[in-house]
Formats: structure tokens, sequence, C-alpha cells
């Protein structure tokens, strides 16, 4: 039987602000990205598809604790979906999230994931890409000192 | 073949495993249904995960979604939530209930072309020793409203799990273009 849960690319992530996973194959059902890495100063892990950088197509909802209590909130508008609102940490960051039905043209497209800042929290996301087109790119992007450790690595997993 | 990455390692990924992680059923909804039902479950995975993205029929911009097993419709259900609203966190609990709340999921009334998502996994589904669990996590975002939680459900009984029924808890069901995916984890 072929495999249902396949990587598809494999990153580095020791230096630079973003990473760009280009020509997704449209064969899978569901996305998912796991990364893990080290950063130069604690700013947002963001993330864009299909190369729009601008506009205010992007937005989420997320739920977080951070060892004395637990929060709700929501960035809107945005140039990216934001995987975190409390920062990386130059510690130790774990992420992991998924893009369901990235082709399908009937919806937006819907990311949901959690993240483990063990020096700042944990958090759930959901966000919203406003566009209905097929996911062909990803960035991952992430401000200040940017990326000084880690790997990601981006998964398909295709539904019968 | 590896895709075009930029930082792409030197080393090529290795052969694809043996299979562990399998398809069993995909559902979409080419029209509203009051709910959907995954039958004839194999007993030979050690797990199952469902995956999702739904959008339920109700008239409101907020619906939940429910699991039943085996059609069992009577009050051997219970569930905690831990769910944010954009605004604020909140915790929630049902016992003997007739269904497992898994997720809240759009209402028919919510902004165009969102769609809620999710991953639910349910754990040792084929143990006859053992009361069968969940845990779920699901959202949505409609840039300017959504929610996200985190669900853990419990069914009051031994029996293993051969059907999975889905839908809305207040009956007015699901919306075309709503997928299940149903996966198999050999253990």
């Amino acid at each position: 039987m072929a495999a249902t849960y396949e990587a598809i690319a494999t990153t580095a992530l020791t230096s630079g602000t973003s990473y760009t996973f280009s020509s997704i194959p449209g064969t899978f059902t569901d996305l998912v990205l796991v990364t893990s890495f080290t950063v130069g100063s604690n700013l947002d892990l963001g993330i864009q598809f299909n190369g729009e950088t601008t506009g205010t197509n992007y937005s989420q909802t997320y739920l977080q604790g951070n060892g004395t209590s637990t929060s709700s909130g929501r960035g809107s508008n945005q140039n990216q979906i934001y995987l975190d609102n409390t920062g990386t940490s130059t510690a130790s960051n774990l992420y992991e999230f998924s893009v369901m039905n990235y082709t399908n043209p009937s919806y937006y497209k819907t990311v949901i994931g959690t993240c483990a800042v063990p020096s700042l929290g944990m958090q759930t996301i959901s966000g919203t890409w406003r566009n209905t087109a097929a996911i062909t790119s990803m960035r991952l992007l992430v401000g200040g000192g940017g990326f000084t450790s880690g790997i990601a690595t981006l998964y398909g997993i295709k539904a019968a | 073949m590896l895709n075009n990455v930029a930082g792409v390692l030197g080393s090529p990924l290795p052969p694809a495993p043996v299979a562990y992680f399998e398809s069993i059923s995909t559902n979409t909804l080419g029209s509203n249904q009051t709910n959907i039902t995954l039958s004839s479950i194999p007993s030979g995975y050690k797990h199952l995960q469902l995956r999702y993205i739904t959008r339920n029929n109700r008239a409101s911009t907020l619906d939940g979604l429910y699991l039943r097993f085996n059609s069992d419709t009577g009050a051997n259900y219970s569930d905690h939530q831990v769910r944010g609203d954009g605004t604020s966190a909140s915790s929630a609990a049902d016992v003997s209930s007739s269904l497992m709340l898994a997720s809240l999921v759009p209402g028919s009334t919510a902004t165009g072309n969102v769609y809620g998502a999710g991953v639910i996994d349910i754990l040792e589904y084929a143990n006859t020793s053992i009361y069968k669990t969940m845990r779920s996590l699901g959202g949505y975002d409609t840039n300017g409203g959504g929610q996200m939680g985190l669900y853990s459900g419990n069914w009051r009984s031994t029996s293993a799990i051969t059907s999975i029924t889905i839908g809305s808890t207040d009956g007015s069901g699901l919306l075309a273009g709503s997928s299940f995916a149903l996966y198999g984890i050999k253990g």
C-alpha cells in the first residue's frame, strides 16, 4: 500500500528569517508541518501561503496558557498567520500544525496547530488564509535575529 | 521526489517505511446532511484518527460538532473542554450525555467560505477491557470571530468501536463540502 503519511521535504533552520517550501504537490489531502528551532530574539513565528506576503488576508484565534493563567485572543487583517502569541524562545521551540484540505477550491484555508515554548507557554491556534486557491507554497518567517538552529519537515497526508 | 526547498539538506530522505498510518475512509458531503456515519470500521488497528473540515447548518455563527459510537444514543457520554473565543478562555464539561462534544465549528451565518477544522484521536478503540477515550483539537477563525479548543471525551462502553456518527449538536446538520477522513494507526 502506498504511504498515507509522507515526508514531502525537510530543511535546516540555521540562519535567515524565513524559509519557503515551494512546489508543494497537489496530490495530498492535508499538510502537516513539524518544526523545532531556536532563534536569535523572541519574536513570533508566522506563516504565509503562495507568496502572499502583503495585504490583510490572514487572521487567527488562539488559546494559551503561560504557567500562571489561561487566555484567548485573536489577530485580524494581518499579512501572516501568527502561530504563537507568546513569541519564540532563544532556547527551544516546538510547533506542529495542519492545513486541512489544502487544495480544495470551495473554502478558505484553515490552519490548526499547537506550539510549545517551554520558557513562555503553550498555545493552540486556528488560523485562516482568506483565499480559496490551492496552496502551492508555504513560507515560515520569524523576525529579529532569525533562526539560529533547528529543522522543519513538511508532511503530506493522503486520504482514501 | 523532493520539492524545490530553500536551504534543503544535502542528504536525501530515507525510503518510505512500512505503513503504520493508513487511510480507512473519506466522506465528503455533496449536499447538506443531518449527520454522517462512518461504518464498518475494521478492528485491525491500534488507534483511530479522524481529520475533518466542516461547517454546520445551524442558523448561528457557531455550533457544536458531536460524536456518537456504535449508534449508542444512551446517556453514556461525557466530555471536558478548554476553549478560547478570542476574548477569554473558559472550561466546561458535560456528564451523562447522549452525545460527545468534539469541537465548535462555524454555523451557517458565520463568514462565508470559513470551515472549522480539527483532529480527533481515539486511542485503543478496539480494546474491550476499557471505556473509550477521545481527544480533540479543533477550531476556526473568521477574521474577527472564531473559536479554538481542546476537548476530551469518554464513551462508557467496553465495546470495540465499529462506527462513528458525526453531527451538529442542535440537529441542524452538516453543510455540503464538509469532509471527514478516518485513518487507522497500527501499533
